[in-house]
């Protein structure tokens, strides 16, 4: 965990009218909208400043604030990878005024975009290691970031298990990038919806359950979660069951944001914000906060 | 005075008994506060906690505010001032509570203090206040000072008429008859004699010192709404900036919305951290309703909310 | 350099000779309320409410502020950011509270980056001289969290009231740049020793120093205050409007057909809104969970997070409370064995 840094009187970095304001957005426009689900729709979008589309890079687990103009701005995990150049995209469930007012946009508008924001998940620390991926929903957003990452630096990484579950196989998001997860070496999807459905032939359970089914081994092992609060409450039940340790189980959080960048204060847990010291977590890291997500 | 003593005494007792029976999960109160000069909103539970009970000038809350909420728990007894009383009134006809789920203790009052009133002192010297002659007697480390009504009291208690009120189940002492001080509308007085010009570079001035804070609406027993208009993201009504439409519009329509339901307790003025005079907006907004509709909000539990219901006699202002 | 004193008939033209430089920020009432404004009429400077009843946060992050405004075209926008300069200002007669806030709030807006360079623009081109509390008020506890009262802190001048003038110690070198002025001369035995005598009296006030910081390393989470606060508290925010320390706003949107414009606001971790995400989560539904993050944020979080504490005991927040929560009182209870 990256330690709250010590104020030291007079060392605010004080910066003329010259340099940005860190309010303000990069115009991108939005090049391909895909449908996901009923309520789901992933945007990619493209900067509109040359340099800075050039210039650009991320790091899985990073997040972006997307502004529709007039209406607000909103948090978005970056669910593309950064070893993909010249775009970025973000997964948008339709839930309220902005993500609303995205699903109205058509391919062609330009939004604004403030990013890369938050930290990163550790992937140097994964090196080596068998990785499980367990998401539900939505979730499968954030986490699909380091999924395509680690994909693209195949070698880097062992054994990957992608556990992936949604109510039904219609909230299923990214059904388009299965088979090319499932083409690479030693890597597995395990899909599962929650009921019985006609046509549907692979798993149907919770996702908890069917993780206890496939009993992961943590041996050298990374779990990284995300999905809905309950979901992700008995995974690290389960994880634990197994005998993954704290410091082996990793998830990303969401919470309401406006600054993206610490200043506000709306998205503290404790002393840390989970814009700036977050998004990224490991359970080790959690266990130390107050229960207040 | 020895009535309000004995005031207090009957307010404990008439508590305890209420909690021990089990009539009531609650007695809502006033209890001291932090300092002599100030109360604090008690929530007693138990016959020891409604020890805690007090009945003083500093006793300036409408307790009930906390209402709504509170009758979750179940039947719950509010300590009331008479015009308090008439929160009550609108929030059962509102059907924010229902008449039995309150019990409405109605105590005697001579009248409740104002700070500004005790502005040439040094409130850290004050050791206690209590209702003496026809104002009160302050002590304080160089002795007892005594401050008459007019400026000891709150605006609205210069102008009490300590008729009944319009609601109670218990009714501890009586309040002490007395000729108002002014009339009720004298600030209103002056404002009527603005041009429309006037009284608009008048409540510019006022709004512009808004800083947003909603205090007013936080305090205000009327103010109940589950999602206030100002909240709204999905349809924004009023941008959350303080710019001056902005505040013009959050005031002139929480006046509205406030039309025929606010009973005059003053709240939002006492709360309001830059002073703007609210109970003036409410006391125009009271005298026009009661000039179209001859209606008194928080004076007659039968009657129908006033913009809740219409008559064939109410006015139709539309030009023929 | 050595101290001075500035007779009290002569502040008006030391004032007026700065009003070409600075534009002058000083306390002033109007309808009984003392909030700092930017003043051209120097009689009309209020110093005795201490504290005024606005903080000095309006002067460097105002209640409301524009961040850009854009225009859309068809699928296409524009980012238009203000060039406006910021004005050199003076603060006259701020309280050494206020000061010290400033720095808590230095440390919030520049503890990541990148910082907050609108509020770093105001602040860098704002000087600061304050006034020493001769008449504490009934609700300031400025010494039981800090010293700074008697040593203060970002300030470049701090003025005492010594009766018929007014003694002046430079803190920075803006400050000696201020004291240079004719109508100051230097402060004799007798000056040094009446402000002495004001500071005694004063200080006899207030309140002793608590580690709040050290305590609050053991504040109960699930402590039955927070529920009884709940009860009282009105959740109505006028305590973190007033409060100095206090930082958090609101983005918001305001468009007008194809134009707009995105602004912040103040805003209060006291209010339902505050965590609510779009799917209707909220991690602080109750007013217990916001009355128990009030307290932490100032007192453990602050500490823990900036090693400054996040409360400058300035008591706006006690004199304003409609319910009389005075977190004096919260303090004591949180910290009291059993």
């Amino acid at each position: 965990m990256r330690v709250a840094q010590e104020f030291i009187p007079g060392s605010a970095k004080v910066q003329s009218m010259s340099i940005k304001n860190p309010y303000v957005p990069e115009l991108a426009v939005i090049e391909k909208i895909t449908e996901e689900t009923w309520d789901t729709k992933t945007f990619r979008a493209a900067f509109v400043n040359e340099e800075f589309r050039e210039n650009f890079t991320y790091k899985p687990g990073q997040f972006q604030l997307v502004s529709v103009f007039g209406v607000g701005e909103a948090t978005f995990c970056l669910t593309s990878a950064p070893t993909r150049k010249g775009f970025v995209e973000f997964s948008v469930k339709k839930v309220g005024t902005v993500t609303s007012a995205l699903h109205e946009l058509d391919e062609g508008t330009t939004v604004g975009i403030r990013a890369p924001l938050g930290n990163r998940f550790p992937y140097e620390r994964f090196k080596g290691k068998d990785l499980w991926f367990i998401g539900g929903g939505i979730g499968m957003a954030p986490l699909r970031s380091l999924l395509n990452f680690c994909l693209d630096n195949r070698r880097d990484y062992g054994k990957i298990g992608i556990i992936y579950g949604a109510r039904s196989s219609a909230d299923l998001c990214f059904t388009y990038e299965y088979d090319e997860w499932q083409k690479s070496p030693n890597t597995e999807l395990f899909l599962t919806i929650d009921k019985e459905e006609e046509g549907w032939a692979k798993n149907v359970g919770f996702v908890p359950t069917y993780l206890m089914d496939l009993k992961p081994s943590p041996k050298n092992a990374i779990a990284i979660t995300c999905g809905p609060a309950i979901m992700i409450k008995y995974v690290l039940q389960d994880l634990k069951e197994l005998g993954f340790e704290d410091e082996q189980i990793w998830t990303t959080l969401e919470m309401k944001m406006k600054c993206g960048i610490g200043k506000c204060g709306r998205c503290n847990i404790g002393h840390i914000y989970v814009c700036t010291d977050g998004p990224v977590f490991s359970h080790a890291q959690l266990k130390e906060l107050p229960p207040e997500y | 005075m020895a009535e309000t003593n004995d005031m207090e005494q009957g307010l404990r007792a008439k508590a305890k008994e209420l909690l021990e029976s089990g009539q009531v999960k609650v007695v809502i109160g006033y209890e001291a506060g932090s300092v002599p000069f100030k109360c604090a909103p008690l929530f007693a539970e138990t016959p020891e906690e409604a020890d805690r009970l007090v009945w003083n000038p500093t006793c300036v809350n409408n307790l009930a505010v906390y209402l709504p909420e509170a009758v979750k728990r179940g039947k719950v007894a509010v300590v009331l001032k008479p015009c308090d009383a008439g929160s009550i009134v609108e929030l059962i006809k509102e059907h924010q509570i229902e008449r039995d789920d309150v019990i409405a203790i109605v105590v005697g009052c001579p009248g409740v203090l104002s700070l500004d009133g005790l502005s040439e002192m040094d409130l850290g010297d004050i050791r206690s206040i209590e209702w003496r002659g026809n104002g009160i007697a302050v002590t304080t480390g160089a002795g007892e000072v005594t401050i008459p009504r007019e400026k000891a009291f709150a605006g609205k208690c210069l102008s009490c008429q300590t008729g009944e009120p319009a609601l109670a189940d218990i009714k501890i002492g009586e309040s002490p008859a007395r000729e108002p001080l002014r009339d009720a509308y004298i600030s209103l007085e002056e404002y009527e004699k603005m041009s429309p010009a006037e009284r608009r570079a008048f409540w510019a001035k006022q709004f512009e010192r808004c800083i947003r804070c909603y205090a007013c609406r936080a305090v205000c027993p009327a103010c109940y709404c589950s999602e206030c208009f100002v909240d709204k993201a999905a349809q924004l009504w009023v941008s959350k900036s303080t710019d001056p439409t902005a505040n013009w519009f959050f005031h002139m329509a929480r006046a509205m919305h406030l039309a025929g339901r606010c009973i005059g307790c003053g709240e939002c003025e006492r709360v309001c951290p830059v002073r703007i005079q609210l109970s003036l907006l409410g006391k125009k907004v009271h005298i026009d309703v009661e000039d179209m509709f001859d209606y008194e909000p928080g004076a007659d539990p039968e009657a129908l909310p006033v913009l809740g219901s219409f008559e064939a006699k109410d006015p139709d202002p539309c030009p023929e | 350099m050595e101290a001075k004193v500035i007779s009290k008939q002569d502040i008006k033209n030391w004032l007026e000779s700065l009003a070409g430089k600075y534009e002058i920020i000083a306390p002033v009432t109007e309808d009984g309320v003392t909030r700092f404004r930017t003043v051209q009429d120097f009689s009309a400077i209020d110093l005795v409410p201490t504290p005024a009843a606005g903080s000095l946060r309006a002067v460097f992050t105002p209640e409301t502020e524009t961040l850009f405004e854009y225009e859309l075209s068809g699928h296409a926008a524009e980012v238009k950011v203000s060039e406006a300069a910021v004005k050199d200002r003076l603060i006259f007669g701020a309280r050494a509270c206020d000061a010290a806030a400033l720095k808590y709030v230095d440390a919030v807006y520049s503890n990541v980056e990148p910082v907050d360079t609108l509020y770093f623009n105001r602040r860098e081109r704002t000087a600061i001289v304050g006034l020493f509390c001769s008449n504490p008020s009934w609700s300031c506890f400025c010494t039981e969290v800090g010293d700074f009262l008697t040593n203060p802190v970002g300030m470049d001048a701090y003025f005492t009231d010594i009766g018929d003038k007014l003694h002046a110690e430079a803190l920075t070198p803006k400050g000696e740049e201020l004291l240079s002025a004719p109508q100051f001369k230097p402060a004799s035995e007798a000056d040094a020793q009446a402000v002495e005598e004001v500071r005694k009296k004063a200080l006899s006030r207030l309140p002793k120093p608590t580690d709040h910081a050290a305590a609050s390393k053991s504040y109960d989470w699930d402590h039955p205050i927070w529920a009884r606060l709940a009860e009282k508290c009105l959740g109505c925010g006028i305590c973190a409007y007033l409060c100095p320390t206090c930082h958090c706003f609101d983005i918001q949107d305001c468009a007008m057909g194809s134009k707009g414009g995105r602004f912040r606001c103040w805003d209060t971790c006291q209010f339902e809104k505050f965590t609510l995400m779009g799917a209707g989560h909220n991690p602080r539904p109750s007013k217990k969970e916001r009355t128990r993050q009030r307290v932490f944020h100032k007192f453990k979080y602050s500490p823990e997070r900036y090693a400054v504490l996040g409360c400058v005991g300035c008591g706006r927040c006690i004199a304003a409370c409609p319910v009389n929560i005075d977190i004096r009182r919260v303090l004591e209870e949180l910290e009291s064995q059993g």
